[in-house]
């Protein structure tokens, strides 16, 4: 949230550029963030679900069951990161050598 | 007496242990502790008697910054569980980005959420800083420790 306001309000192409650049690290400072998150659940905690396991089928909301990896705990995360890179990725090709580019 | 644990969140077992000791104190023990003593005496037997006080109260601060977490990068009225099975949950319904052509909208928009955020980034940082100092003096309950800090850590990366 905190990068997404600095983009949005920065003043100079300098700070939007930064920013940006900021925006395009956030993905992997996701992956970091999982990897160390499962390596402390997965001393207790079974991950991935077995091979052939058949998610939830009903109206339930149970986040748990949503997924046969560790996916669903970082349901709005992941949703998030997609929607920054095509959000950006379809920019930067718009405006390829005018302007600011993510990649 | 038989407890049973329900929750749709599925939240690691260990985020459970105080609420476990609760039930017990509350069930077998009746009334003797106010819930403010209970929690003391949690942590005192839980980590170490020296972080008993207060200032190592850090279960009860992380409420609100993960409050906040829920729900910060969908609309407002969507809860994150229910986004698997929403139509277009990525383009309706996960939070808009900034626009190149409308600067300072996105921020107007999401102003209310910002603040909140502003307010609970300090509580969580505080946080980050208690478990850190526990961990260093050591405590028997390392483990239980280590996953309230990858929740300080998880809610820290969205904010």
């Amino acid at each position: 949230m905190e990068t997404l306001n600095t983009f949005d309000i920065a003043q100079t192409d300098t700070q939007e550029a930064d920013a940006l650049e900021t925006l395009n690290e956030m993905k992997a400072e996701f992956n970091q963030v999982r990897a160390k998150f499962e390596e402390v659940y997965s001393q207790t905690r079974i991950l991935n679900k077995p091979e052939g396991y058949i998610l939830d089928q009903d109206h339930h909301r149970h986040p748990a069951n949503q997924s046969v990896n560790f996916d669903w705990q970082f349901t709005s995360e992941l949703m998030l990161l997609q929607k920054i890179d095509n959000h950006f990725k379809t920019r930067s090709v718009l405006m390829e050598g005018t302007k600011t580019q993510m990649e | 007496m038989l407890l049973t644990l329900w929750d749709d969140d599925s939240p690691h077992f260990e985020l459970y242990k105080r609420g476990i000791n609760a039930f017990a104190e509350f069930s077998w023990g009746g009334l003797k502790r106010s819930k403010e003593e209970f929690k003391k005496a949690y942590r005192h037997r839980k980590f170490r008697p020296r972080f008993q006080s207060e200032d190592y109260a850090f279960i009860d601060a992380l409420d609100k910054p993960v409050g906040v977490w829920t729900n910060l990068l969908v609309e407002e009225g969507i809860h994150r569980n229910s986004l698997n099975q929403r139509e277009n949950p990525i383009e309706e319904h996960i939070i808009d980005l900034p626009d190149f052509d409308n600067k300072g909208a996105w921020s107007e928009k999401y102003a209310e959420r910002l603040a909140k955020l502003e307010a609970q980034r300090k509580i969580v940082e505080k946080v980050q800083n208690t478990l850190q100092q526990i961990q260093t003096e050591g405590t028997k309950a390392d483990y239980n420790l280590k996953v309230y800090n990858q929740v300080g850590n998880l809610v820290d990366y969205n904010f």
